[in-house]
């Protein structure tokens, strides 16, 4: 196994909704270029959500928004060999009734975009939607590949299985906060995972965790017990003992969280580490978040 | 919490409705707000139910379960030995908790709709295409969360009945269910595929079919065709089960309600099921905004901290302390002018009847009766 997910060529970063996926794919995207290595970052768009355009963000970095149906049409053509049938093809009613009731073709097919730029880049890191529907897309090579033998479709997905489960080239990240919910999402997508590629388990990170400077976890153990009435309804204090209770909650969640890691068959993290931590920045800080993460998978 | 003059709180709300619907996205704390509207309903002194779909258990374990059960459980004396510990007085009214079974969701759906008719479902679960389709199918969730809420509504057990909205990545993403689902059953479609009298396909279908069998193999689309035809067969009482959620889901005595929080705000959705609500003739409460750090603070969220008096009130503090106490401040300072953006957001988008309820951020997790106790009781 390589030392670090940050060399594989495929890196597929999945989470639950709201924890950061797109901020550290980014960031990783981010560090790979700053390396000179040419990378394509994908942002797979969630089902109901609206387009963005997301700019060239360095030299080495380009970027792309996937939308499944465009997945689907190019995927056709290029299978098919003839523009007029695609468009007799699709333009009819029924068909788009199949593609839309055809479980699972848009997914593959997403997926497959994916997995065929993998050949135009040194990387390609993938934003993926949420877990559940993440899930959903990684399960669907597996689901043609089992079910429907034969037609390119099914040749497509043995081979995308292939790259998926080598870990010489794909990695899964799974990005979490130190609470309960997110984290439960992650251990349920790793071990999801896990059960589809046994020898290429996920990876996790750690993001927007909260540090407070001594000064100020030193200032709340001397003082706060003390306060008056008064001192404790002022938003100062209120603030700082937010922040102290916080990341010592933090602490305490991440190292339970330690006790409870073999089951999971996670891979480790940066070397001695079991996961990648990243701190809360704000929205100004790609570069510190992208020089973090090279930091820390060097 | 917010209510202005003339305008319904939330404690109004509860009086006044048979119906809550939650919604809103993942992650912003819907479950632990709808067990506490319930809760609070409870201690109104109203019989009150909320309908969870909670898959990672944690509402049951905040509530002392190992799992919640599908059918509705009495969660009252739960619920009165933490109000007896705290010296407090028990419920006047009941509390329940329900949450329905979405195990194997599709399957559970199609044999819903199948009732008696075991063959029929047999048909339908037989084929392989099932077998992808069963995996978290979209809308199905949906559809067994409002049938656990028609049912309850016509037995008139409760007073109240809260419902949780399933786990989704976007709020309208239940108001979109029917839709999705009623698509399988689209009759202009799907007589397509059946020549009118038999079972054979129709010769168009027949040659686009083809095409995908270029793709996908010959297996698929047999089985597709086989699994929609036997899905077919079930769109009577499909439609006539949608047909009576809808009608409850739009009498004056349901509410709807969006739950979200600052962080996990998204204006074009929100924009989006505010829109898509008043299209769809549903009553619209407001919003239920979780996790405000201004509120935990006691600042105002129209208006940006003056630190500097903020400073001055603390009069015997040493310019040592004042000094970390900023620095502490100013780490928290992007978050609380987000907040106060989102505030104005939201306030902006709400029309002439519609509220915005904001919960501060809470010391603990919301992991134990007492802490859900906490939050019913800040719900006003």
């Amino acid at each position: 196994m390589t030392a670090s997910w940050l060399d594989r060529k495929l890196i597929v970063i999945s989470g639950k909704g709201g924890v950061g996926k797109t901020t550290v794919a980014q960031a990783a995207a981010r560090a790979l270029a700053a390396r000179g290595r040419r990378t394509l970052l994908i942002h797979v768009l969630q089902l109901g959500e609206e387009e963005q355009k997301i700019e060239r963000l360095a030299p080495n970095l380009w970027t792309v928004t996937l939308r499944s149906e465009d997945c689907f049409r190019e995927y056709i053509i290029m299978k098919l060999k003839l523009k007029t049938l695609y468009t007799a093809f699709l333009s009819n009613k029924v068909t788009k009734y199949l593609e839309k009731a055809a479980p699972g073709v848009r997914e593959i097919v997403l997926l497959g975009k994916v997995w065929f730029e993998r050949e135009n880049y040194d990387h390609v890191v993938v934003d993926m939607p949420s877990t559940g529907y993440a899930l959903t897309m990684i399960h669907t090579p597996f689901n043609f590949a089992a079910l429907f033998p034969g037609g390119p479709i099914y040749h497509d997905a043995k081979d995308m299985i292939a790259t998926f489960s080598d870990p010489k080239q794909t990695a899964f990240v799974t990005v979490s906060l130190a609470e309960e919910m997110p984290i439960q999402e992650s251990l349920e997508l790793a071990e999801e995972l896990r059960k589809l590629m046994p020898g290429n388990p996920s990876f996790l990170v750690m993001n927007r965790l909260t540090r407070v400077s001594a000064d100020a976890r030193e200032l709340h153990a001397r003082k706060w017990a003390k306060l008056t009435e008064g001192e404790r309804a002022s938003p100062l204090w209120r603030g700082l003992d937010y922040l102290v209770n916080r990341e010592a909650k933090e602490a305490q969640f991440l190292s339970s969280l330690r006790h409870a890691w073999e089951p999971f068959s996670l891979s480790k993290g940066p070397p001695g580490k079991t996961w990648l931590e990243i701190d809360e920045m704000g929205a100004g800080d790609e570069s510190r978040r992208a020089e973090t993460i090279a930091e820390a998978l060097r | 919490m917010t209510a202005t003059n003339g305008r319904q709180s939330l404690k109004d709300l509860l009086s006044s409705r048979r119906v809550i619907v939650c919604c809103g996205s993942g992650g912003v704390g819907k479950t632990t707000t709808s067990a506490a509207l319930a809760m609070r309903a409870a201690l109104e002194g109203k019989r009150a139910i909320v309908i969870t779909i909670d898959p990672a258990k944690r509402l049951a374990t905040s509530l002392g379960l190992k799992a919640l059960s599908p059918s509705p459980t009495d969660l009252t004396e739960n619920v009165n030995d933490v109000l007896r510990a705290q010296g407090e007085k028990p419920l006047a009214g009941k509390f329940y908790a329900v949450m329905p079974d979405t195990t194997q969701t599709f399957e559970h759906f199609v044999r819903s709709i199948a009732g008696k008719d075991e063959t029929l479902a047999k048909r339908v679960l037989h084929t392989s295409i099932y077998k992808i389709f069963a995996k978290e199918y979209s809308g199905t969730n949906e559809y067994m969360a409002m049938e656990k809420l028609y049912v309850l509504y016509r037995e008139r057990d409760f007073d109240l009945i809260v419902l949780d909205t399933p786990p989704a990545a976007n709020t309208r993403a239940f108001l979109d269910a029917p839709k999705l689902l009623a698509g399988f059953f689209d009759d202009s479609i799907l007589k397509w595929f059946i020549a009118p009298g038999s079972r054979f396909l129709a010769s168009g279908v027949r040659k686009l079919s083809e095409i995908l069998e270029r793709l996908t193999g010959s297996g698929f689309v047999s089985d597709l065709i086989e699994f929609t035809t036997a899905l077919f067969e079930l769109r009577a009482q499909f439609m006539e089960n949608l047909t009576a959620v809808s009608k409850l889901l739009h009498q004056s005595d349901v509410s709807f309600l969006m739950v979200t929080s600052p962080e996990r705000l998204s204006k074009a959705d929100t924009q989006d099921f505010v829109r898509l609500l008043g299209e769809s003739g549903f009553r619209f409460w407001g919003f239920v905004v979780n996790r405000v750090l201004g509120r935990r603070l006691g600042l105002l969220e129209d208006t940006a901290p003056d630190v500097a008096a903020l400073e001055r009130g603390l009069a015997g503090a040493t310019p040592e302390t004042l000094r970390t106490l900023r620095a502490a401040f100013d780490q928290l300072k992007p978050r609380l002018e987000h907040e106060r953006e989102a505030a104005r957001f939201l306030a902006g988008l709400a029309g002439r009847a519609t509220q915005v309820a904001l919960v501060p951020e809470q010391t603990t997790d919301v992991h134990s009766v007492g802490a859900l106790l906490g939050v019913s009781r800040q719900l006003d």
